[in-house]
């Protein structure tokens, strides 16, 4: 869990120059699943909630963690997708030196699109209505027709296996889930038990 | 592909954990840093 190194480069960084902090957390169960390791590293930043994959869906992003620098102008001046860890020297020397930039000449567009839909809006909401296997059943076949996206297939053992990520995240669990999968496929290597449907 | 240096950025409004609405270009005029994760 990468927020308490956060907090601490975000207190110095800060401290030093002017720019905003905010994270993205990527999860489809809401803020309940999120505040708790906001509140554990004493986070003073900003936390957006992304239930429904609006980002990773228009950003075009699979995994996390990842990290962004953008200038005055709103010009994207870094990007890391995957593997990103504000720990590791050579992402916290990349992110230095992109916040150090001056901001991009003038003549680069401001870049307006309109988003599209979010990724997992649907079954979030038949999640909220109850229909816990529906919902799942749409995540097996998006995580079947695209197995690099980590965001769905994570959303899948959240829900089925609470208790590899309650009250700690169980990574060799995850390694061997990964493989199952690749062997069984997703929907074969979740199954949903009774008490879901 | 994820986002490119010299193509459209997609905006985004979100609620952070006290509900209050956050607006990607909104925060325009600042640099700024974006770190995503997910408690899995």
């Amino acid at each position: 869990m990468q927020l308490p190194v956060w907090q601490q480069f975000i207190s110095q960084e800060q401290a030093k120059s002017d720019f905003v902090f905010l994270t993205l957390a990527m999860d489809t169960q809401g803020s309940d699943a999120v505040r708790p390791w906001v509140e554990r590293a004493g986070a003073t930043f900003p936390t957006l909630v992304d239930k429904e994959g609006l980002v990773a869906r228009n950003w075009e992003f699979k995994v996390v963690p990842n990290a962004w620098v953008f200038d005055e102008t709103g010009a994207l001046r870094y990007q890391k997708i995957g593997g990103f860890h504000i720990a590791n020297e050579q992402d916290r020397a990349a992110v230095q030196a992109a916040l150090a930039l001056p901001a991009a000449a003038d003549g680069i567009p401001p870049n307006v699109t309109t988003p599209s839909a979010p990724l997992l809006e649907d079954e979030v909401r038949l999640l909220h209505q109850g229909h816990v296997a529906e919902a799942l059943e749409r995540w097996f076949a998006a995580a079947e027709a695209d197995m690099d996206n980590m965001i769905v297939r994570k959303q899948i053992w959240y829900l089925l296996h609470p208790e590899r990520f309650k009250p700690e995240i169980d990574s060799e669990w995850q390694k061997e889930q990964r493989a199952r999968e690749a062997a069984l496929g997703v929907r074969t290597a979740n199954p949903i038990p009774d008490s879901l449907r | 592909m994820p986002l490119t240096f010299d193509g459209p950025i997609p905006d985004f409004t979100l609620p952070d954990l006290d509900g209050k609405e956050w607006t990607l270009f909104g925060l325009r005029g600042r640099k700024l840093l974006i770190y995503a994760w997910a408690s899995w």
